[in-house]
């Protein structure tokens, strides 16, 4: 092996155990989520401020900058071996952003946040229970605080919610997205207002369903998707996330809704479609930028492909409405498909994000984003959120939340200090629906397929397109070589005015 | 502040961030025996590895060396801080004691062993399901041939297992352990002679139990005996144990019998004695010696103490058992207490170390000793471990396994890599006894308490006795500073000699 060659592996080896770290951390995570005992909540924040701690040293280590100035000049960029592959090119390339990253955030302002996250999720699940935002307000106070000296450090050109949302979705710029929500938000309120008049009957999709029956549905659900059961595994928490540490160990958690049939189903198609991303991975890369998802846009379009585009569909229905049908034989014997298509379609505005219709959806991650970036730009106030929740929220979807549980204290992410997070939500749907005209193009029977039960040539398509080539391009790269087409949200729009323009018959 | 005073405190804060660190790890190694996907057992290897990599490279870090070596004398042990307080002066001598034992390990070799355990865990779950002790051998080999450099790195006087055994019940030595353990083996094959032609029925516990059914009654008990869903829970898991990361945070798992509805309750009771103890600990005194168990053997007397001192006593059950009979009328309606208390003490030989009776199991717990006592010191082979283990039951026990899976397949131990930790479950019965003794001297009405559903009385003497001490002793200065007499067996066999000889309406002297 030649010397560049050796000094890649070295690196990698290095990355490696900071994968491992990074993984350990998740699953501390997915147990404060799940198992801990309440009781242990300031321990597991100690934990967590610990592995914060180590693995920002390590990532930052004069052993690993060494070993990646062999490679590539963290300065400028430029490469400094001649006989690096394309691959280990893009690689590096990630690698020098990572690092330039991580080494711009102090270890102590790493560990304070990571404390400060977890007793503030603490703090937001108490504050959501009893409905008192007030318990929560000191909290998001400083984690605002924390966020605007997080993108001093980052450094950004235009607007400090840019070096905020680089971290989730690092080829768009802020004014990039408020450009496009912009114009989600003028096309589909608007059409909200027309749909709103129809009213299509979805009582039977409300009422009590039998838990253990809903789970044995969604794991018949999760098998054909493909999601391997000795790879992963499902839980219970009260917000649903997936939590992966490795291909080998890409977990989902779920909740069971107290009368909502459709709610579990599509929590477990929208987690699955995220751990079969990461199970998908390559795993001989693991511990290196192409073992890794692009972006928690792409990663969001991999949700919402399983969810949306597969499961409000009418072929997957052709395929799993008798199925249902079989599991609650009471409740649905006398449901006729095409009224169950359109129940589960029903667009009606909510209160709450996870549970809104596909056409809402966006309107919810718009306003969640229009807050954020006001707070982060100094805008805004906390004291003044819940006021503005809920004034969008009548002026975007033309209803308002009676209280802070069911507005503006609904989600775990700004507890969780992730701002910047939410656009990925929208931005993942208009990626999914760019990506899916191009599959739907390749497969032209993908219809009759699916109405037939098959789903796996789905996830196989996504694996060429999307799961092996981990972050060898960037996303709008990765868009583009997916589809042959420059990434635009008109496949989004086009989607939805045909799909509901057929429901509603507008 | 002094500079004896600051280097303590640096000391401290990375003594404390090793403990967290040790906390994580018993968190992923309680999620690969209870929830972790079984393809990810590879990861799981890699992840415990670097973290015992990183504790091991801190432990053994200069800077640790160099903050202790301006408190105390590395080589000879002498302090040479003159401001530390007693705390301080004890705390800091276990620093000393524990980074002698960790800096004699290379980083590599920790790293090494960590992984090497983890695949062995792995192996031997399928090994054991599939009954093939050949799929384990390979890894097993390994092991001992890894755990005797360790004990050569350590060091030892007299017998190499000396270094593994001090790990677990420090102070204690081979010799000492094999002497008491003979004294244990001559009494318990003698007193099952007299007992063994006896019969107690006991058919009645041997049905079909509903397991929720179990669970909401285990709930009661536990929640009677103080171990709090607050900071505990309970899961499942192949063999039970204790996962602690913290005095909140500390976790039991049982495993339901198909059949035996005993069996479970007393898992439950034997882990929460260990849970007791560990949220029992001073959390204040959290990341240093004086909030850390005494030993493993100290610990297994608090579980032995739950399980059996109070789980299968008279008093416990007074309480207990109607409540039991009212969770399961079909079944135990027509028991009454006496025959209820007669079955849950019989005696019988069995395979299973985990299912094995209060009398019998001293003596699976000495086949083991003595087996890794020998493999440590290259006596006996890996290969030759199923036979030994056969005939060794055959002659303490009396019966003979008929595959591996249930002889020398059934415990987990070797595969964790843990030589040297099975003696403490005899020491454990040994010492709670003594304790237990003592309790029961100072507190001559705890029965009439413990009927009444009352363990205050319990609770408070471990508390003051045991858990707010720490690490301040060694098992054996603690059990005589508690009790006032020497560490000996003789509070052992009076406890079985008068319990038994009721039971069985014999003579035992």
């Amino acid at each position: 092996m030649n010397k560049t060659q050796k000094n890649y592996q070295t690196l990698h080896e290095m990355s490696k155990q900071h994968s491992l770290l990074k993984g350990i951390s998740a699953l501390l995570d997915w147990d404060q989520e799940t198992y801990m005992p309440p009781g242990a909540a300031s321990n597991r924040a100690e934990q967590l401020k610990v592995m914060a701690g180590i693995t920002h040293r390590e990532k930052t280590s004069d052993q690993f900058k060494d070993a990646l100035n062999q490679l590539i000049d963290l300065k400028t960029g430029e490469f400094c071996a001649s006989d690096l592959s394309a691959e280990q090119q893009a690689s590096l390339k990630e690698w020098r952003k990572d690092y330039n990253k991580a080494t711009a955030l102090p270890s102590e302002f790493v560990e304070e946040l990571a404390q400060l996250q977890s007793q503030a999720i603490n703090a937001w699940r108490n504050a959501k229970k009893e409905n008192a935002f007030q318990q929560f307000a000191p909290f998001l106070d400083r984690i605002v605080e924390m966020n605007k000296r997080k993108a001093e450090y980052f450094g950004y050109e235009e607007h400090p919610y840019d070096a905020l949302l680089n971290e989730y979705e690092p080829d768009i710029t802020t004014k990039q997205v408020t450009a496009i929500f912009s114009q989600l938000q003028h096309f589909i309120t608007p059409l909200l207002k027309k749909i709103v008049t129809q009213e299509i009957d979805d009582s039977f999709l409300t009422g009590e369903w039998d838990h253990s029956k809903q789970m044995t549905f969604a794991y018949k659900l999760l098998d054909a998707m493909g999601y391997s059961r000795d790879k992963g595994r499902v839980d219970f928490s009260s917000h649903p996330f997936s939590s992966s540490t490795h291909p080998t160990d890409s977990r989902i958690t779920t909740r069971i809704h107290p009368t909502s049939l459709m709610s579990n189903i599509m929590v477990i198609l929208h987690e699955g479609g995220h751990s079969l991303y990461e199970m998908g991975l390559p795993v001989e890369h693991f511990g290196s930028p192409l073992g890794e998802y692009r972006s928690l846009g792409i990663h969001e379009s991999q949700s919402r492909w399983w969810e949306t585009r597969i499961g409000l569909s009418q072929p997957f229905w052709k395929h799993y409405f008798p199925v249902l049908k079989e599991t609650f034989h009471d409740e649905l014997h006398a449901i006729k498909f095409d009224d169950f298509y359109r129940a589960i379609n029903k667009v009606k505005p909510s209160l709450i994000r996870v549970e809104a219709d596909e056409m809402t959806y966006p309107l919810h991650v718009i306003l969640r984003f229009e807050l954020e970036k006001g707070l982060i730009e100094g805008t805004i106030k906390v004291r003044d959120i819940p006021e503005l929740w809920n004034t969008k929220m009548k002026e975007y979807i033309g209803i308002e939340p009676k209280n802070n549980s069911e507005g503006c204290l609904q989600d775990i992410h700004w507890a969780m200090g992730a701002f910047g997070y939410f656009p990925t939500y929208a931005l993942g749907n208009l990626y999914a629906a760019h990506l899916f005209e191009a599959f739907a193009k390749e497969n032209p029977t993908w219809e009759k397929q699916v109405s037939e039960g098959q789903l796996d040539f789905i996830r196989e398509w996504l694996q060429k397109k999307i799961y092996c080539h981990g972050r060898k391009y960037t996303t709008l790269q990765l868009l583009k070589k997916a589809t042959g087409q420059e990434f635009s949200e008109k496949a989004y729009l086009n989607y939805i005015s045909n799909k509901y323009g057929k429901i509603y018959s507008l | 502040m002094t500079n004896a005073q600051y280097c303590f405190q640096q000391l401290y804060n990375l003594s404390r961030q090793n403990k967290v660190l040790k906390g994580i790890s018993s968190l992923l190694d309680w999620d690969q025996k209870t929830y972790m996907p079984s393809g990810a057992a590879e990861n799981r290897a890699n992840q415990l590895k670097i973290l015992a990599g990183i504790t091991h490279r801190e432990k053994t870090s200069l800077s640790i060396r160099n903050l202790l070596s301006q408190l105390i004398d590395l080589k000879s042990g002498n302090l040479t801080a003159i401001d530390l307080t007693p705390e301080q002066q004890l705390i800091v001598q276990e620093w000393h004691r524990e980074y002698l034992q960790n800096s004699v390990l290379p980083t590599e070799f920790v790293e090494e062993l960590t992984k090497l355990q983890s695949q062995a865990i792995a192996v031997w779950h399928v090994a054991k399901k599939e009954n093939d002790f050949q799929k384990f051998a390979p890894f097993l080999e390994r092991l001992v041939l890894m755990n005797r450099q360790k004990a050569d790195l350590i060091g030892y006087t007299d017998h190499p297992y000396d270094a593994l055994l001090d790990k677990y019940a420090h102070g204690m030595t081979t010799e000492q352990v094999t002497h008491l353990f003979e004294s244990v083996k001559n009494f318990t094959i003698s007193l099952l002679a007299k007992i063994k032609s006896q019969t107690i029925v006991d058919d009645f516990l041997y049905s079909s139990w509903d397991s929720a059914k179990q669970m909401a009654f285990a709930q009661q008990m536990l929640d009677a005996i103080g171990y709090s869903q607050q900071i505990g829970r309970v899961d499942f898991s192949a063999h039970p144990f204790l996962a602690v990361s913290h005095p909140t945070d500390s976790r039991i798992t049982t495993s339901l019998h198909e059949k035996s509805l005993i069996k479970n309750l007393l898992f439950l009771l034997h882990e929460a004695g260990h849970a007791l103890y560990e949220t029992g600990l001073p959390v204040e005194h959290f990341g240093t010696a004086l909030g850390e168990h005494c030993s493993i053997a100290i610990h297994e007397s608090q579980s032995k103490w739950w399980e059996t001192h109070i789980g299968l006593s008279e008093p416990f059950w007074h309480h207990f058992y109607p409540i039991l009979q009212k969770s399961f009328p079909p079944q135990l309606e027509k028991i009454t207490f006496h025959q209820f208390y007669q079955a849950i003490n019989k005696v019988q030989p069995s395979l299973i170390r985990l299912e094995a009776d209060e009398v019998t199991y001293p003596l699976h717990v000495v086949l083991r000793f003595e087996l890794e006592k020998d493999l440590i010191a290259g006596n006996i082979r890996v290969k030759d471990i199923p036979e030994s283990w056969n005939a060794k039951m055959q002659q303490y026990l009396g019966i003979r396994p008929k595959n591996h899976s249930e002889g020398c397949l059934q415990d987990i131990h070797w595969a964790m890599g843990v030589f040297g930790y099975f003696p403490t479950y005899v020491l454990g019965n040994v010492f709670a006894a003594q304790l237990f003794s003592s309790f029961a001297k100072n507190h001559p009405n705890w029965e009439i308490q413990v009927a009444q559903n009352d363990f205050s009385l319990i609770h408070t003497w471990l508390k003051n006795k045991i858990y707010c001490q720490g690490r301040r002793f060694k098992s054996s200065d603690l059990i005589q500073l508690v009790t006032g007499s020497e560490l000996s067996e003789k509070a052992y066999f009076d406890y079985l000699k008068t319990k038994y000889s009721k039971i069985y309406e014999i003579s035992i002297k």
